[in-house]
């Protein structure tokens, strides 16, 4: 699908791989729904991107995607999107033991049950006007399961194996989704925030994570992996052997 | 683990699966706390199973905080076997809203929460084993199956994830992943065919399977006939050609005589 003169909707604009999701969006003249918590920076935001194509001006749309019922206000406010960007997550790591229950749901809701939820309103809608594309960014760690990461693991597999059946059942819709699963990210996003050093595993960029979701817009792409080859290696091995793989990262 | 003079916590135990489950921890020397919707059911299967000490602990897991009630309610326990699930099977718009959530609530949120809560004890006495029943369709994605998909998928990430944590502590982590399951459970229940060449299997296996997962303290087993294990596998490594293969007429066919033998109140 071509994004010049498009509405697209993307969640966790502010955070460091959403601006650069944002700024690959608006470079290809999409006019872009900006969705984070933070109200004041989606605003400085959508005024400092590139201008869209079609005279459509940004908007900005702030939503807390941990509340009940939220994902559906948001959708609601958003109105007619031709692209749906759930890329809001919450980083969701550590031991098992050092979430609290409430903490638990919170990162069930963001991170699998809201893009579920806005996908179920906006696919259908999609799917009438014949044209349209969702994109759920995931990660690596929705391949590879990896220690210290359950409830991360969780929802990532979860958006992973949803993504991929979701797509199947769209299909002769023309209404496609993708999943793009980026890896270490450097300089921003949750993986740079958390002071990673991931030594010889390498690390990606948030532009080309950007670029990624273009791509997966414009080429119609079932899941791009976004981290280098030897990353990615290691997390096919993992998908198909998470026992060994499992003992070599604890 | 040894099972025998243990206690289980079993959900979805008076389901097709979970009775076959039972009757394999019981015959081990188990002692169950069986879960479920229904109150009678669960005292008529507290009665029939081999053994004695077995105790019924009605609960509805759609409800929200009824996980970890159950878990408060069971107190003390060696084992937990989360077995409960609604079948996810249709198309995502096919769902309403609220039954989006219950999908989601039941499958994947209430076993972690009910891990979380037992967590501590187990931790604390340096023992104890959490077994997660997922599916294949938790490997493979299948067809018109995308919140079933989201579910099985999440729950093994969840459980993979976790066993690694817990290893240090003594405690185990298994997933049971049953392929299509015949003369009971949600699959037989729908009364559809399995797809062409794929088999089945049946729920004695996957109470077998639960056994030994918890005393060879196995990360994954899955119960299948070897030709859908291979077809999971491939799956599992290609998924792009996984989908066109089952979004074929014979696979969607499978696929929709499945999501039609569901009941509409069973979500």
């Amino acid at each position: 699908m071509e994004l010049s003169g498009r509405t697209a909707l993307l969640t966790g604009a502010t955070g460091g791989l959403g601006r650069a999701i944002a700024q690959a969006l608006a470079e290809r003249g999409a006019s872009l729904v900006l969705s984070s918590r933070k109200a004041g920076e989606l605003e400085r935001m959508a005024a400092d991107l590139p201008e869209p194509d079609g005279g459509m001006a940004h908007r900005a749309v702030s939503a807390d995607l941990a509340v009940e019922g939220a994902a559906l206000k948001l959708v609601d406010e958003a109105g007619d999107v031709d692209v749906l960007v759930a890329n809001a997550g919450l980083p969701a790591s550590g031991r098992f033991d050092s979430f609290s229950q409430e903490e638990i749901s919170e990162a069930l809701r963001v991170n699998l049950e809201s893009p579920i939820r806005m996908a179920r309103e906006l696919a259908p809608k999609m799917a009438e006007r014949g044209e349209g594309h969702l994109v759920f960014v995931s990660s690596l760690a929705g391949k590879a399961a990896s220690p210290r990461a359950s409830i991360y693991s969780a929802t990532k597999f979860g958006l992973r194996g949803f993504a991929i059946c979701l797509r199947a059942d769209l299909g002769g819709s023309g209404v496609g989704a993708s999943l793009i699963s980026p890896g270490f990210i450097r300089e921003a996003g949750m993986f740079a925030d958390g002071g990673g050093d991931p030594r010889f595993l390498g690390t990606s960029s948030p532009q080309e994570v950007g670029a990624a979701v273009v791509r997966a817009i414009e080429r119609d792409k079932l899941e791009i992996a976004v981290a280098p080859l030897r990353q990615r290696a290691l997390a096919h091995f993992a998908l198909a052997a998470p026992g060994p793989a499992l003992r070599a990262l604890s | 683990m040894d099972l025998f003079a243990r206690k289980a916590l079993l959900t979805g135990a008076t389901g097709g699966l979970g009775r076959a489950i039972a009757k394999g921890l019981a015959g081990r020397g188990a002692a169950l706390l069986l879960s479920a919707r229904s109150p009678e059911a669960l005292e008529k299967l507290a009665a029939e199973l081999p053994g004695g000490g077995h105790i019924a602990i009605p609960a509805d897991l759609a409800q929200p905080g009824a996980a970890t009630k159950l878990v408060a309610d069971a107190g003390e326990f060696d084992v937990l076997v989360a077995n409960a699930g609604l079948p996810g099977a249709g198309m995502l718009n096919d769902f309403s809203d609220e039954e989006v959530e219950r999908g989601l609530r039941v499958n994947l949120e209430a076993p972690v929460r009910m891990a979380r809560a037992a967590i501590e004890q187990m931790v604390n006495r340096g023992s104890g084993h959490m077994v997660f029943i997922g599916s294949l369709a938790g490997k493979a994605p299948s067809p018109r199956s995308s919140l079933y998909n989201a579910t099985k998928f999440g729950l093994r990430g969840f459980a993979l994830g976790l066993r690694t944590d817990l290893a240090p502590e003594g405690v185990g982590v298994s997933l049971v992943a049953p392929g299509f399951v015949r003369e009971a459970g949600m699959f037989a229940d729908s009364g559809a065919k399995p797809p062409p060449g794929m088999g089945t299997t049946t729920p004695q296996r996957v109470g077998e399977a639960v056994v030994r997962a918890i005393e060879q303290d196995k990360m994954e087993i899955v119960v299948a006939p070897i030709s859908m294990r291979i077809a999971t596998h491939l799956a599992l490594a290609s998924p792009t050609i996984a989908v066109r293969a089952q979004g074929g007429a014979r696979g969607k066919r499978a696929a929709e005589e499945i999501a039609a033998g569901h009941p509409r109140e069973k979500r």
